[in-house]
């Protein structure tokens, strides 16, 4: 059997959320328009899944019973940049079992300066113990520093990472729900305050406040323009932290990942990769083998991703357009299965294979999670 | 001076933060150690001046500390330290709960 997204939806992303707005609110806001991108009714859904870091004291069955779902499968998902790939990984073996028949993925939250605060603190003990008190205030000094480790693995430059970040934006100037659109340079982004070194302002991405959701269903056969998918694969603590962080747990996965969709990863048209920081798009493009083994990193960047002949994050992705807590996991596969649907609007390409790939949870030095899935158009 | 890490009584293997089974022999008996010394691998300032490092501590595991009274490069060794306020001299603070072993009975 072959499980199919057939609707999206996203609660809009804003840097500034009205006084009042509430978690369980962008989240079922996500839900609804998901719901009826794929013309389906809440009374449609049998399953449905969650992620979210602020959703407390409620819990997916608390959203479940708000939104009036009644359910044969539930779950929840605490994985952050990699919860989107988790929570599909779950929900695609619970279509083909038939534990449940339409299913709702989500995630969102509400993510403003206090609620960033609080996260970053009490992240998880390790971060509660040993990084919060050094003072570190969220991972961008880890992520400096692996930045780092990068640029003298694979002689990159500030200039190679500032490509990624303003074809990225050149992406987002045609996502009317990214909230960074204007155009940006390459002087602009070397010029950007400084961080944490060498990270600068535009390696960094904005929190935002924000939600995005996904249905799925078997796959109907033709009449709905649908996001097929092929495969998910997930990673989890792969090195035990005692690495370098430089290469993510897709490259134990990717071999997997790419036999399961049935074609290799210079077959996709489109990668949506977890942006967190301009050198984990390097990362993970590398792991997942959409660029060649054999290629220059710079050059790669260079030849094809900035003359936009490889679509990579087509929304802007979260540097552009926002990362809302842990729907930023869920934010490359809305994009993938939009593009695939042709619902991508003003900046819609021509792709019919996308892979989609995950990141996060920092348990004290990089993200411990990873997942990855590739998706086919079909109609 | 020195940093409090978690040492593995099966296999010796040197950790940080404390596990709760060892990740190379699966055993779940512990004590502290005393790391005195760490090589730095990379730094970052910080927009505020803080400046962070990584740093290798020798045949175990890679910390993240801030370092405090000076600067440092790297490839340079440095002494360890849990108190943010220690002597004279470029130090590597490490923050710590006073027990690492506190799950042990
Ligand atoms: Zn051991």
């Amino acid at each position: 059997m072959t499980v199919s997204i057939i609707g999206t939806g996203q609660s809009p992303y804003t840097r500034h959320p009205a006084p009042g707005t509430d978690t369980a609110q962008v989240i079922a806001r996500a839900v609804r328009n998901a719901l009826a991108d794929a013309g389906l009714e809440p009374a449609d859904v049998d399953g449905f899944a969650v992620s979210s870091f602020t959703l407390g004291p409620d819990h997916a069955i608390d959203l479940a019973w708000r939104m009036g779902l009644r359910l044969t499968w539930l779950m929840q998902d605490t994985n952050g940049g990699a919860s989107a790939g988790g929570m599909l990984q779950h929900a695609v073996r619970a279509i083909e079992a038939g534990d449940a028949r339409v299913i709702v993925l989500a995630a969102g939250d509400l993510m403003d300066a206090a609620a960033f605060s609080r996260l970053v603190a009490r992240y998880n003990r390790a971060t509660e113990d040993h990084l919060a008190p050094l003072p570190m205030n969220g991972p961008n000094a880890l992520f400096a520093m692996l930045t780092t480790r990068q640029m003298e693995a694979l002689g990159l430059s500030r200039e190679d990472y500032g490509r990624i970040a303003v074809t990225q934006r050149q992406w987002a100037a045609d996502n009317p729900a990214a909230v960074y659109r204007k155009a940006l340079t390459l002087e602009e982004y070397l010029d950007a305050p400084t961080v944490a070194t060498p990270l600068g302002r535009y390696d960094c991405v904005p929190p935002v406040t924000g939600g995005d959701a996904v249905v799925l269903v078997a796959d109907r056969g033709s009449g709905t323009p649908r996001a097929r998918v092929l495969s998910v694969r997930a990673s989890y603590n792969a090195d035990q932290q005692a690495g370098d962080g430089l290469a993510t747990g897709l490259r134990g996965c990717a071999r997997a990942g790419w036999e399961d969709a049935g074609i290799g990863p210079a077959e996709v048209g489109l990668a949506c990769v977890y942006d967190d920081y301009p050198a984990m798009v390097v990362a993970q493009l590398a792991d997942l083998g959409v660029q060649p083994p054999d290629e220059d990193p710079a050059g790669f960047i260079e030849r094809r991703i900035a003359t936009r002949s490889l679509p990579v994050n087509t929304s802007g992705g979260q540097l552009s357009a926002g990362q809302a807590g842990a729907a930023a996991g869920m934010h490359g596969l809305v994009e993938a299965a939009r593009q695939l649907m042709g619902r991508a609007g003003a900046r819609q390409i021509s792709a019919r294979h996308a892979v989609v790939s995950g990141y996060g949870m920092v348990l004290y030095r990089y993200g411990a999670c990873a997942t990855m899935s590739v998706l086919e158009a079909a109609a | 001076m020195s940093a409090i890490i978690q040492a593995c009584l099966g296999c010796e293997t040197l950790l940080f933060p404390a596990r709760l089974f060892c990740p190379r022999c699966g055993q779940e008996d512990f004590a502290p150690f005393s790391a005195e010394h760490g090589i730095v691998e990379q730094t970052t300032r910080l927009a505020g001046g803080t400046v962070l490092a990584t740093l290798a501590i020798e045949g175990g595991p890679r910390v993240i500390a801030r370092l405090t009274g000076g600067d440092a490069a790297p490839g340079q060794r440095l002494p360890l330290t849990n108190d943010p306020n220690a002597a004279s001299g470029v130090h590597a603070y490490i923050p710590v709960h006073p027990n690492v072993n506190e799950d042990k009975p």
